[in-house]
């Protein structure tokens, strides 16, 4: 059976004055069916880029999807018609946005807004879809569901908008949920009961979800896989306990060390020094090397390939056994 | 038996809502005193566009040549014109020619416009391109010379002048629709939309045109007054309403030549234009207050 999500050497960019411009360098990666895949990266590492290509979300911004593959149950996302798509978005692939105050339409009913979906893809009656909205309402604890469907959204909480959006975005069963940010906006306690609330759903329906954020905490909390991306590019990936616990990328360390952890006496944070570099000014050789701890002169000449080491995967000269034996020689 | 129960429910609910909602309008709308007189003043002239002809102290169109050039009195309160036609019921017989011109061609001018912005607004690239030069050869000419082309090409009469002011509304409602268009589009809703599987023709209609809703009233609202006064211009050049008609600019157009003699037929026609347009105009801006997002705050 293959992967329900594999997608192949993506390119993405955008059209500028400048001419093209990349952003998403040919990433390879998988989802499986039950899995929840953490993508986890700095602002401006291309991770929205890649969710919004998976759902071919382009029209009206000036990106493209240059180069690569995206299969969906094996066949290939990219080839189908525009039509085809829309059938496919909210059924198959879903995807939940970062703000839950503006991913609502202001002007109409919860009630209304669940219905059009409902009504577009299973085909109910206006009666069915109300009854059906509600129930999918109440599954993601929202209590009074009834009253929630005659609310416009301006009358509702922040956490109470991400339900109705995961509600509305879960309820025609799709098989792919795309979750940007998911928890971004909320407080922390209401982040934590969302992501209860998606791994709930996610045991019960069996969908596979990719979850985009720059939280290392959330990606902890519910996450099987994780892949870390950098300037574009896929940098290290395993399984989220795998990655915590030995994190290869100097990158990834640089990230876990930087989240605040209880009990350290540490007055100050760790923090990765610089900034993501600017697409148009890219460093030559890897990418992150002009702000890497432990970087070695081959890091700024060549741009490593992904290694694997058994399940996990990193993008760093440190794990090249030729350049370890050269630094051997070198050294010792 | 649960079921019919929150039926019912929801269904009051509905109403409720709807009702609150409206009276909350209402209850601030009120509050905004210039908006509001302006408010009655126009529904006090749809009154009298319908039952007009039935008021009327005297028929509008019945000369009567025992009082001819009278100044205002207490029989013929506006006075009478060269003819002995009594002005005030001339007036109120007006209303019907130049409010329903105006209202015909502003509404028609909405309409096309409102659609080529949005087509414009959410499609962009070439078509927006297309339609918004378009626009601009049009903007280029100042609007009454564009409607007298207009009217010289098609021939004057009433039905011309409609066309020719819905004419030079259509690429202001355009560009109009356009900016709001633009802005809604960008919002994380219609992505968030599309992302739900909707089409692009389904976000189009159903969730940025409802939007573009308020920008369009306000600026309807406001054109009325404009496209008034375009007729009334129009009609006082000779190009629309009949000279004999009560037509307001009809009406100016030929009392002219009595200003010196008999300043009150002038004067009165031009006030109620005046009134008409500044009662528009006012309402406008009052619910334009009430309606932009960006002027809640």
């Amino acid at each position: 059976m293959p992967d329900l999500l594999e997608v192949k050497n993506l390119k993405t960019g955008f059209h500028t004055e400048n001419g093209f411009l990349p952003v998403v360098h040919g990433i390879s990666f998988h989802v499986n069916q039950g899995e929840i895949v953490g993508l986890v990266g700095e602002s401006g590492s291309g991770k929205s880029v890649t969710s919004l290509s998976i759902l071919r979300l382009f029209h009206d911004t000036h990106g493209e999807i240059v180069d690569g593959g995206i299969l969906y149950k094996g066949e290939n996302i990219l080839t189908f018609s525009e039509k085809k798509m829309t059938k496919y978005r909210g059924k198959e692939l879903s995807m939940i946005f970062q703000e839950p105050m503006t991913a609502l339409n202001p002007v109409l009913k919860i009630g209304k807004q669940m219905r059009e979906t409902i009504i577009l893809h299973l085909g109910m009656s206006k009666k069915e879809a109300h009854q059906y909205a509600i129930e999918k309402l109440k599954s993601v604890g929202i209590p009074r569901a009834e009253q929630v469907m005659e609310d416009y959204p301006h009358q509702l909480s922040g956490g109470m908008r991400q339900r109705v959006i995961i509600a509305m975005q879960i309820s025609c069963n799709p098989s792919l949920l795309i979750a940007d940010e998911p928890t971004t906006a909320l407080d922390v306690t209401i982040q934590a009961q969302i992501l209860k609330l998606m791994e709930e759903i996610q045991e019960k329906t069996n969908m596979g979800i990719l979850l985009i954020t720059h939280d290392l905490g959330v990606v902890a909390e519910i996450c099987d896989r994780v892949i870390v991306m950098y300037a574009g590019r896929i940098v290290e990936e395993a399984t989220a306990v795998e990655l915590f616990e030995n994190p290869k990328h100097p990158y990834t360390k640089g990230l876990i060390e930087s989240a605040p952890k209880i009990g350290s006496k540490k007055d100050r944070l760790n923090s990765i020094t610089g900034t993501v570099p600017n697409p148009n000014n890219m460093p030559k050789g890897c990418k992150f090397a002009p702000r890497c701890p432990s970087a070695m002169p081959i890091c700024h000449e060549k741009e490593p390939e992904l290694m694997a080491d058994g399940d996990h995967t990193m993008r760093c000269w440190l794990f090249d056994e030729e350049v370890e034996k050269k630094g051997e020689m070198q050294y010792g | 038996m649960s079921n019919l129960q929150t039926e019912t429910i929801t269904m009051e609910q509905m109403k409720t809502n709807k009702d609150n909602r409206f009276l909350q309008f209402w209850r601030l709308f009120r509050r905004k005193k210039p908006a509001a007189i302006s408010f009655y003043f126009i529904l006090f002239l749809f009154i009298m566009m319908i039952i007009g002809p039935f008021v009327t102290p005297y028929d509008a169109a019945e000369p009567n040549y025992t009082s001819v050039l009278e100044t205002p009195s207490a029989s013929h309160l506006f006075g009478t014109d060269e003819y002995g036609r009594d002005i005030l019921s001339r007036i109120i017989a007006g209303a019907r020619i130049s409010l329903s011109v105006s209202f015909c061609a502003v509404t028609l001018g909405a309409i096309v416009g409102s659609i080529l912005g949005l087509i414009s607004g959410f499609i962009g690239k070439r078509v927006d391109k297309l339609i918004m030069r378009t626009c601009d050869v049009l903007f280029a000419f100042p609007e009454l010379i564009l409607a007298i082309g207009i009217v010289a090409i098609l021939g004057p009469g009433l039905k011309n002048v409609i066309i020719a002011v819905a004419f030079f509304s259509v690429p202001s409602f355009a560009r109009i629709v356009r900016g709001a268009t633009l802005e809604v589009k960008e919002m994380l809703f219609v992505e968030a939309e599309e992302s739900l599987g909707a089409s692009r023709l389904r976000i189009m209609l159903k969730h940025v045109f409802p939007e573009t809703l308020p920008t369009i009233i306000v600026y309807y609202t406001m054109n009325v007054g404009t496209a008034i006064l375009a007729a009334a211009s129009l009609s006082f050049l000779g190009l629309g309403a009949e000279p004999s008609s009560p037509d307001w600019g009809a009406m100016l157009s030929v009392s002219r030549d009595y200003i010196g003699t008999a300043f009150h037929i002038v004067f009165f026609p031009g006030l109620i234009i005046f009134l008409t347009v500044l009662a528009f105009n006012l309402l406008g801006d009052g619910l334009r207050e009430m309606l932009d997002p960006k002027m809640k705050d």
